[in-house]
């Protein structure tokens, strides 16, 4: 890693931009792939929460329960 | 709570409360930081931001306050680590997010997968910033660091977020510092660091 001064005048300490070598750009590459990853499976799970939760929602009502008594149950 | 400032190089006052404490330097992937007299750290277009020299043997805990947007329109979400003379640690944290939508009725919890390789904080965009605050627990002494937080943020859908994460890294190690990094994109935002100051001389 390569550390170039960039300190701004009205900074009280030391400001640096890290330049990071090819490895360390490459892990760094490859966590924020991953972050991106795990960002994706999240919003699957929240769609997926949600989706079930409208299909029994449904599936109650068509049971005769009222929409409150359906939302009651599955909370 | 009584709150001063010291820089962090000053042994801890007398004085019990959160006393701001001032990094010795910081460090940016990207754009552009500075860092004020009463040690607020402001950076911009960044895609990684480090306080190096904010964990030192003056205190044993720490809490950590930011207000971190991204630079582009999509969500991401922001990741810490800790680190110890100007190195990243990226091994062995072991933590869980969950958020749920600040927009719906209900509540409904939704769980970040657990990565070893940092400690995820919360999610962001360009129009809301993730904001909040973690507890650092036993940072420098060489050992298990423990996080406790919690922020607000926004997710995909424009949809506002709430958020708990907390975590343990495993390492017996000694840190002296955190970086935040983004899922992609630079940020910007500020971050301040206080220590507990448990009186005393």
């Amino acid at each position: 890693m390569e550390l170039v001064d960039i300190t701004p005048e009205d900074s009280v300490v030391p400001v640096y931009l890290e330049v990071l070598n090819e490895e360390e750009q490459a892990e760094r590459d490859a966590e924020q792939s991953r972050m991106q990853e795990e960002q994706a499976a999240r919003e699957a799970e929240v769609t997926a929460k949600e989706e079930a939760k409208q299909s029994g929602l449904a599936k109650l009502q068509a049971l005769g329960l009222t929409e409150d008594e359906a939302k009651a149950l599955l909370g | 709570m009584s709150v001063s400032r010291v820089s962090n190089a000053t042994a801890a006052t007398a004085v019990a409360g959160l006393q701001m404490v001032t990094p010795t330097s910081v460090s940016v992937g990207s754009g552009t930081g500075s860092v004020a007299g009463q040690g607020a750290v402001t950076f911009s277009g960044a895609s990684s931001v480090s306080l190096n020299g904010c964990f030192s043997a003056n205190y044993e805990n720490y809490r950590v306050i930011f207000k971190i947007s991204r630079s582009v329109s999509d969500i991401g979400w922001v990741g810490v680590y800790l680190r110890s003379n100007g190195v990243d640690k990226t091994t062995s944290y072991f933590n869980k997010l969950i958020d749920t939508d600040l927009n719906a009725a209900n509540v409904t919890w939704v769980g970040q997968n657990t990565t070893t390789a940092l400690l995820p904080i919360g999610y962001t965009g360009s129009n809301i910033p993730l904001a909040g605050n973690f507890d650092v627990i036993n940072p420098f002494v060489t050992g298990y660091t423990h996080f406790n937080g919690m922020g607000t943020g926004i997710v995909v859908g424009n949809r506002y977020q709430m958020a708990f994460f907390q975590g343990i890294n495993t390492d017996s190690y000694s840190g002296d510092g955190l970086s935040f990094i983004s899922s992609g994109g630079g940020f910007t935002g500020s971050i301040r660091v206080y220590g507990y100051n448990n009186g005393g001389a």
